[in-house]
């Protein structure tokens, strides 16, 4: 626990060092000839939604160890990687929204990653909402460690299908680049990178600080039906 | 920073909101619930004292 | 183990029909759900032959939601569930039983739903019934494989009938895509098969070998 908080507090003011280091980057950066000045929007998007997605990939790793081992650490990880899994999908949704309005023309459309990142974040809040759900500690824990795992055999079909519908469906108003952002390179690369990589830290540290909180309260509650059957 | 700015304000002001947001959230929550735990944990296991403001 | 799954179904479908009427409750609720749609987009004759997929998609997934919030239902009433498990049988018998107990509900109120469904709309596709129950039925089997393992993962949660509706909706998105299309297929070339078709069954065989595993490790002591 000790050493968690340390982690925890070191990876935090590495993030933020990283961060000061991306957005000077992200500023200092040239303007896209096709994009303009829009291109910078992207430098929160794509690294939210890799993020997103990865996150994902850590909680599914996080409930087979659950499952496995029968670990508290691993369902504390489990509990706390939801909320930050959400997070990132929030703002990937919102970022794509917002630079899709100038850029598309419209809020939204039912594109294949949009659909996906959809999803990806009703299953974050249904993993948050069972986990909260359920009293019984070992049965919170295993349900949502198998709800975990089978929305991870789940996301790959939806993605696929909802990229084949869109396909055979009709004509595809967007094409892959206009979704994800054209294919950066160039002088454009080196601040997505860092960018990632910051984003990368910030997740670790948040799942950490949130790791740390739900233990925080698991022992409070402990505690509180300590104090309720002496009394 | 003439074209967009509009747009690209509103994303760096949403992804401050949101990650900073859940960040200073949850340090509130873990300060708290460590408070907590300290005056339980200050508490004699024998009953409840005057201090408890849950047990009176 | 054969014979244990289909007593087991059979004992559901059995008590369902002497006590707890969820086929009766299913069977009205998708009918007024039919009534909704009419009341709320009034389609007429193409505009009704091209809803029609999508119309009947969405009630029986609507209905079948209505029969998984009661699954697990009377075992967690009467505290039967611990006696079931207590059971020689594997797990994943049990989990067997309890969906084909379920699909065998879901079927007879598709049955008369189709039929329904095309007398309310005034839809002209009675040569494809055949068709479309056999794909239904083969959207249900995946459908309800899922759905009971959600309703064993939610039955001891608080709300766990809005719970189970915000898990199964999502996850179900590529069923619902797969069986429209495919039911589109059928109902404008007359023909079952192509690529949804087999979308729908790789969705089928996935969820139909995994999911008694899941169920296993939901009830595990």
């Amino acid at each position: 626990m000790k050493r968690l908080i340390a982690m925890n507090r070191w990876l935090g003011w590495l993030t933020l060092i990283l961060l000061a280091v991306s957005l000077w980057l992200v500023f200092n950066a040239p303007i896209d000839y096709q994009q303009g000045n829009s291109v910078r929007i992207l430098y929160i998007h794509v690294p939210s939604a890799k993020m997103a997605l990865f996150v994902y990939l850590a909680l599914t790793v996080f409930s087979i160890w659950y499952l496995w081992k029968k670990s508290e650490t691993a369902d504390i990880l489990v509990e706390a990687s939801a909320p930050v899994g959400a997070a990132f999908a929030l703002v990937t949704l919102a970022s794509g929204s917002i630079w899709g309005k100038p850029m598309w023309g419209t809020w939204w459309a039912w594109d294949a990653r949009l659909t996906s990142m959809l999803v990806l974040l009703i299953l974050y809040m249904g993993i948050i909402a069972i986990r909260n759900g359920i009293d019984d500690p070992v049965k919170g824990a295993r349900a949502t460690a198998v709800l975990a795992i089978f929305g991870a055999v789940d996301l790959p079909i939806i993605h696929f299908s909802v990229v084949w519908w869109r396909t055979l469906h009709q004509p595809p108003s967007f094409g892959k680049t206009a979704s994800a952002g054209p294919a950066i390179t160039g002088p454009l690369l080196p601040p997505l990178l860092w960018m990632s990589l910051t984003f990368f830290l910030l997740g670790a540290y948040l799942i950490l600080l949130k790791a740390r909180e739900t233990q925080g309260r698991r022992t409070l509650e402990h505690l509180e039906a300590q104090r309720r059957t002496h009394v | 920073m003439s074209d967009y700015s509009l747009y690209i304000h509103a994303v760096y002001l949403l992804a401050l909101l949101v990650y900073g947001g859940v960040t200073i959230l949850w340090k509130i929550r873990i300060k708290t619930i460590e408070t907590r735990i300290q005056h339980y944990q200050g508490l004699t296991p024998d009953g409840p004292t005057h201090s408890d403001p849950h047990h009176p | 183990m054969l014979k244990a799954i289909y007593r087991l179904a059979w004992k559901d479908v059995l008590a369902d029909f002497r006590h707890r009427s969820t086929f009766s409750s299913m069977l009205f609720f998708s009918v007024a759900v039919l009534l909704v749609f009419q009341a709320a987009f009034e389609p007429n004759g193409q505009e009704a032959q091209r809803l029609v997929p999508g119309l009947l998609w969405t009630t029986v997934l609507f209905t079948t939601l209505m029969g998984l919030g009661r699954v697990f239902q009377s075992e967690e009433e009467n505290g039967a569930f611990e006696g079931l498990l207590l059971t020689p049988l594997p797990r994943g018998a049990i989990f067997f039983g309890k969906w084909l107990g379920n699909l065998v509900l879901s079927l007879m109120v598709m049955i008369m739903l189709i039929p329904l469904t095309l007398i309310l709309f005034n839809v002209n596709i009675w040569i494809h019934i055949p068709m479309l129950l056999a794909l239904l039925l083969l959207g249900t089997m995946g459908l309800t494989a899922l759905g009971v393992l959600l309703a064993a993962m939610t039955q001891t949660a608080r709300s766990r009938e809005t719970l189970l509706a915000l898990l199964l909706l999502p996850l179900v998105a590529p069923l619902l895509i797969a069986g429209v299309q495919a039911m589109t297929e059928v109902i404008n070339t007359g023909t079952l098969g192509g690529p949804w078709l087999n979308l729908l069954l790789i969705f089928d065989a996935i969820y139909l070998s995994l999911a008694p595993w899941g169920f296993g490790w939901l009830v595990e002591e």
